[in-house]
């Protein structure tokens, strides 16, 4: 283990020693979206008529022209280059957005609410080259993300009916050019704009808000509670519902239905400083 | 000052194109659909549900593409890309498990049962700007620009036409088939690239690069080609054979793809 941990700190002291620069860059930036989809449903909103009897309702849910790629991003990068051309970076950043439409069908208009935050790891390969003070880079990254979304339905006569997904992983890429003015022989200025394309799909949701707040959550049947998201469903025993002409499931195991997915496709402008730890 | 902002421009036009040269390229790959949206078949047959989903592989395919450009300078180019797809047809089959010799069962369904063939035309324009650097023998580049694409996609059904019978009092189930295609006029998206250069002579260099498309595509109308019912032609003078679509009929044809060529400098 002592061998293991003193090979990497040779390496490590080598890399420094045969690298250029390595260095810390916090970074501010706006993305817009760059393609929308058809709102996910992930759930339909039940609504319950004075006999007691259950009805899933496909409320506007389904909004065109949707996306949560929107707003700022915070985060910071190390970076560390091998020669004057050749490096590497890993950024983390940081996204939240909370985001409200309205829908309308024929009988019900709804309001649909999205609060969405995810952390992402970016590892980047970058190439550049340098005019006297200045120098443009490009890069592609890679980006693993742990994003949470919670979504809730109302409607103008109920409070919100909300879910909030589990904490899943998103996965994408991004392609940028970055532009960096030398401010000092420490300090730099850096612009850069790029794509992001990022993709997450929920496997599991919870109720986390209903109609009626006097009622607690255990009101609810397991199958209102939970709902587990899956690539296909088979075998499913369902049950004649007299009362409303539909099938339903069992109300004591939770809800499946098919998985959907999340488009985060956004174009990016940001500003950061770049700070040398080490230069040649 | 006009001179003077002519004088300037023109020595800057002759610094950029000093190593200025134009080139041709030619490449092929393949692409991977990046659509997620789901289409969702279900079905209760005696109380036990059953849900598929499919997706329709939009821009996935073969990439036949050329493309021109012009190296401004030894880091900047301009071209102009150009692809098309081949070997696009995806077989989808959605199994029922409704006994169709049977007119005593229960049953409810919702979606698509049968077999889908689907496959699609597609024409990418995607004028470009290109950064590249120089690595030893290697170019490393990163370009992007706008995306202008043209689709048509081609729909066969094969499935099981259901009317209702008085004489049995249940349904009767009979081979159908239905072909056509949706098409509409040009959309707007984003191309990015980064590739990788390598000169093999003076005039010659091979190329990969891996391609990102982000681009929805906006069907305005669907045609109706043939229609038959165990053989028999379902299609009359009367029938309507052309729908015009809304808006909401836009698809993803965002794609990932890696593609590999060469490149000829004039």
């Amino acid at each position: 283990m002592t061998r293991k941990i003193s090979l990497i700190i040779l390496f490590v002291c080598s890399i420094s020693v045969y690298g250029e620069e390595i260095y810390f860059k916090p970074y501010i930036r706006y993305h817009l979206p760059l393609i929308t989809q058809n709102a996910p449903v992930y759930f339909n909103m039940p609504s319950y008529v004075p006999n007691g009897i259950m009805l899933l309702n496909p409320i506007p849910s389904d909004i065109e022209n949707f996306s949560l790629a929107r707003g700022f991003k915070y985060g910071a990068t190390f970076g560390y280059t091998f020669n004057d051309v050749i490096g590497v970076e890993l950024s983390s950043d940081y996204f939240s957005t909370d985001k409200t439409f309205t829908s309308n069908t024929s009988n019900m208009n709804g309001i649909l609410n999205w609060k969405l935050n995810s952390l992402n790891f970016i590892p980047t390969f970058t190439f550049s080259r340098k005019y006297f003070n200045s120098s443009v880079t490009g890069k592609i990254g890679f980006i693993t993300g742990i994003t949470g979304l919670e979504k809730s339905i109302s409607t103008e006569n109920s409070n919100p009916f909300s879910y909030r997904f589990d904490r899943n992983i998103s996965l994408g890429y991004t392609f940028s050019i970055e532009y960096n003015y030398k401010l000092s022989d420490k300090l730099a200025l850096a612009a850069e704009c790029g794509i992001e394309n990022t993709y997450y799909t929920p496997t599991k949701a919870e109720l986390t808000g209903y109609f009626n707040p006097d009622y607690p959550a255990d009101y609810y049947s397991t199958y209102i509670r939970t709902i587990n998201y899956e690539n296909n469903i088979r075998n499913q025993q369902t049950y004649p519902d007299y009362s409303s002409t539909n099938y339903l499931p069992d109300q004591n195991s939770p809800q499946k239905r098919i998985k959907e997915t999340l488009i985060m496709n956004s174009l990016f402008l940001g500003i950061s400083l770049k700070y040398y730890i080490s230069k040649k | 000052m006009k001179r003077h902002i002519t004088i300037f421009t023109t020595i800057i036009l002759c610094i950029l194109s000093a190593n200025a040269q134009l080139y041709l390229k030619m490449f092929t790959g393949y692409s991977l659909s990046l659509n997620t949206d789901r289409n969702i078949s279900t079905e209760i047959v005696n109380n036990i549900e059953n849900d598929y989903t499919y997706t329709y592989k939009n821009g996935e395919g073969t990439n036949l593409g050329v493309a021109v450009g012009y190296q401004i300078n030894k880091n900047l180019s301009v071209e102009a890309n150009c692809n098309t797809q081949i070997f696009t047809t995806q077989k989808i089959m959605i199994p029922s498990s409704i006994d169709y010799a049977s007119n005593t069962q229960s049953f409810s369904i919702s979606g698509f049962f049968g077999r889908l063939d689907y496959s699609h035309q597609i024409f990418q324009l995607s004028p470009q700007l290109m950064y590249r650097v120089n690595y030893h023998k290697m170019n490393l580049y990163i370009k992007t620009g706008p995306n202008f694409l043209w689709a048509r996609s081609y729909i066969t059904q094969y499935y099981k036409d259901m009317k209702f019978s008085q004489t049995t009092w249940g349904f009767d189930f009979k081979d159908a088939e239905q072909q056509g295609y949706l098409e509409g006029k040009c959309s707007i998206g984003l191309q990015s690239s980064f590739g990788i250069e390598y000169p093999i002579s003076s005039k010659m260099t091979l190329f990969g690069e891996l391609l990102s498309v982000n681009s929805n595509f906006l069907f305005e109308k669907s045609i109706l080609q043939s229609s038959e019912i165990e053989g028999v032609n379902q299609i009359s003078e009367s029938t309507q054979t052309t729908y015009y679509l809304t808006s909401e009929n836009k698809w993803n044809f965002s794609q990932i793809g890696l593609n590999v060529g060469v490149k000829y400098s004039f």
